[in-house]
């Protein structure tokens, strides 16, 4: 018995008439941007295969993967993520490219969620990479590309910078032992999850150093120039500050340029599986209650392909900027054709090739009447509101209809 | 960013709101109107604190999808559903376990049959048993998990044990602690960014007295 064919997987779902022209027209801005500011598209497959998406550590974890097979028995996974194809093609057609290369892409990854919490489980994803380029030069670019992005397809937002590497090295010197990578972890979902209380027992199972006050911090560390202050105030280890230093350097010439009231900066930024190990970067719009944009220096990731260059990149999600109350997409909205061209039998050749006509150069929308008669068309005309009807014979009447 | 919306926060109906409420009173807030609720399901807290009243796995659902911003549910709750948000502090209230309970000296964990675990928290039991290592089948019972081993369904159950006064009266017993729960104060990930400074002084305000 068929059960499904009238329905959409979990998490996916048609687009209708406006909400494709709100997309069309969000993902438009952002492709002009991208082209102006010398970026090229790249398109990679919906599917690929699985092992482009579980390389090193960094895999996307498998239970959001939507996964087949091909005819040989290998496994496919349809794109969770443009990042890592894009490192694939980096690594393989544009390995003897002159670096550094500018990319855009502009395509909907799928992954699973496992609530039934009205999570989309695909999403439009808009995003550059520049491969080749590292540094305060091309962090200051992406920056700059990413608050130029926002800026071109919502009226407020806020970008957040934070630094990976930061974490990664005050893991590194904590007392907890090498081989404990159950309370590496562990501390890290605590600071991810900006569990202040549960992070403060568990850092007291260690002996208490500088590491593990800032660490104790860690989850309140966000906020502007005195998150600065503060962190370097509880830490003093050259390691350490040098990472703080080039991040403090960034926010600086942000604000410097007057650019700081976009940005906010999150020490405790910290994510499960990322390639990131530079700066990093998040989206928020008010009253969506969402990150409409991820992003991050993954230097080592086009080493897991073969090919060893520092790159950095961005992806905003489109169907979260959708969703998003100052967008008001009308979903009943259907478009109202500006008139309605109707043939008498045997001028049904005639009415198209006028419509044709009549439309070049200009923007009207013709719809062709698909009505016996001119009174049907004239009822349809009216039911949809179409203020103008042109009857085709011999001749060629214009009507003007009153609603 | 400029906004004027009063911060909302969903309570989890019941114990919970009520042990939240009178933190905020101790907090000088006025609590008046949930007080005298009625069947009003959105009420104001003070000047600058709306209050919602849902179930429990609602205020996930809502503080995730940022129409809260802060939310207190139980930390069984938070085990149980998952999802992305900040868990910002330990309201110290609401105080109980998780644990593997069964009848009194059965010798649960011996013999090489799959044992069969009944429990309100299937994903929480999963999760406990596979971190063990253990092969174990999960039947989802929505009442009084305590009949199950009784009337012979399962081999034990994994619970909420407060006192553990119902387990005794039926002749069960703990055998395994899993972790302790309390209620806990959440955040939607977007809020605690884009409303640091009123998130805040809220949370240090709720703070204060929860050390005390």
């Amino acid at each position: 018995m068929r059960k499904y064919h009238k329905l959409t997987p979990v998490g996916t779902g048609d687009l209708l008439f406006a909400q494709c022209a709100k997309l069309r027209e969000l993902s438009g801005r952002l492709i002009a941007l991208y082209n102006q500011m010398g970026y090229s598209e790249v398109q990679t497959p919906v599917v690929e295969y699985y092992e482009v998406f579980k390389s090193g550590d960094f895999g996307i974890p498998e239970e959001s993967m939507y996964k087949l097979t091909d005819k040989h028995g290998r496994l496919l996974a349809i794109r969770p993520d443009n990042t890592l194809p894009i490192a694939r093609l980096i690594s393989t057609r544009l390995q003897k490219a002159k670096k550094p290369i500018r990319l855009y892409y502009n395509q909907k990854i799928y992954r699973m969620a496992k609530n039934k919490r009205g999570q989309n489980h695909s999403s439009m994803e808009s995003g550059v990479e520049v491969i080749g380029a590292g540094g305060k030069r091309a962090d200051l670019e992406l920056i700059f590309t990413a608050l130029e992005a926002l800026s071109a397809i919502v009226p407020d937002f806020r970008l957040e910078l934070g630094y990976a590497d930061f974490f990664h090295t005050l893991v590194e010197k904590l007392p907890i032992p090498k081989e404990d990578k159950e309370s590496r972890e562990e501390v890290r979902e605590l600071i991810e999850g900006k569990n202040y209380a549960a992070l403060s027992d568990k850092l007291k199972d260690f002996e208490s150093n500088q590491y593990t006050e800032i660490m104790r911090r860690l989850p309140r560390l966000f906020g502007g120039d005195e998150v600065f202050e503060e962190a370097q105030r509880l830490c003093k280890d050259t390691e350490i500050d040098a990472h703080l230093g080039y991040l403090h350097t960034i926010y600086h010439e942000l604000v410097s340029a007057g650019l700081g009231d976009k940005i906010i900066v999150d020490l405790g930024m910290v994510q499960r599986n990322d390639y990131y190990n530079g700066i990093i970067l998040r989206g928020y719009i008010p009253d969506t209650g969402a990150i409409v944009l991820r992003g991050g220096r993954y230097d080592g990731l086009l080493k897991l392909f073969g090919e060893d260059a520092p790159a950095i990149g961005f992806g905003i999600s489109l169907d979260e900027i959708l969703r998003s109350p100052h967008n008001n997409v009308d979903m009943n909205e259907r478009p109202v054709p500006d008139c309605l061209i109707h043939a008498d039998d045997g001028f049904e050749l005639k009415a198209l090739k006028y419509s044709k006509e009549l439309l070049s150069g200009d923007k009207t929308r013709i719809e062709y009447s698909n009505s016996s008669s001119r009174s049907q068309a004239l009822e349809y005309a009216e039911e949809l509101g179409i203020y103008k009807i042109i009857f085709i014979n011999n001749d060629v009447e214009v009507i003007e209809i009153e609603h | 960013m400029s906004t004027n919306k009063p911060l909302r926060i969903a309570l989890t109906k019941g114990r919970l709101e009520k042990d939240t409420v009178a933190l905020f009173e101790s907090m000088g807030l006025d609590c008046t109107a949930v007080h005298k609720k009625g069947r009003k399901l959105i009420l104001p807290i003070g000047e600058s604190i709306e209050v919602v009243l849902a179930k429990a796995n609602d205020v996930i659902t809502y503080v995730e999808n940022g129409v809260c911003d802060l939310g207190v549910v139980g930390k069984d709750t938070i085990l149980e559903m998952g999802g992305s948000f900040f868990e910002i502090l330990d309201l110290g209230f609401g105080r109980c376990k998780f644990a593997v309970a069964g009848k009194a000296d059965s010798n649960f964990f011996e013999g090489y049959e799959t044992k069969v675990i009944a429990t309100k928290y299937p994903t929480v039991a999963s999760s406990y048993f596979d971190e063990k290592g253990m092969d174990v089948s999960i039947i989802k019972i929505e009442g009084s998990v305590e009949l199950a081993p009784l009337l012979g369904l399962a081999g034990a159950i994994v619970d909420i044990v407060e006192t553990g006064s119902t387990l005794k009266a039926n002749g069960l017993e703990v055998l395994e602690d899993i972790c302790d729960i309390s209620a806990r104060l959440i955040v939607n990930v977007a809020s605690l960014k884009l409303r640091k400074r009123e998130i805040e002084s809220l949370v240090d305000g709720m703070e204060q007295i929860v050390k005390i």
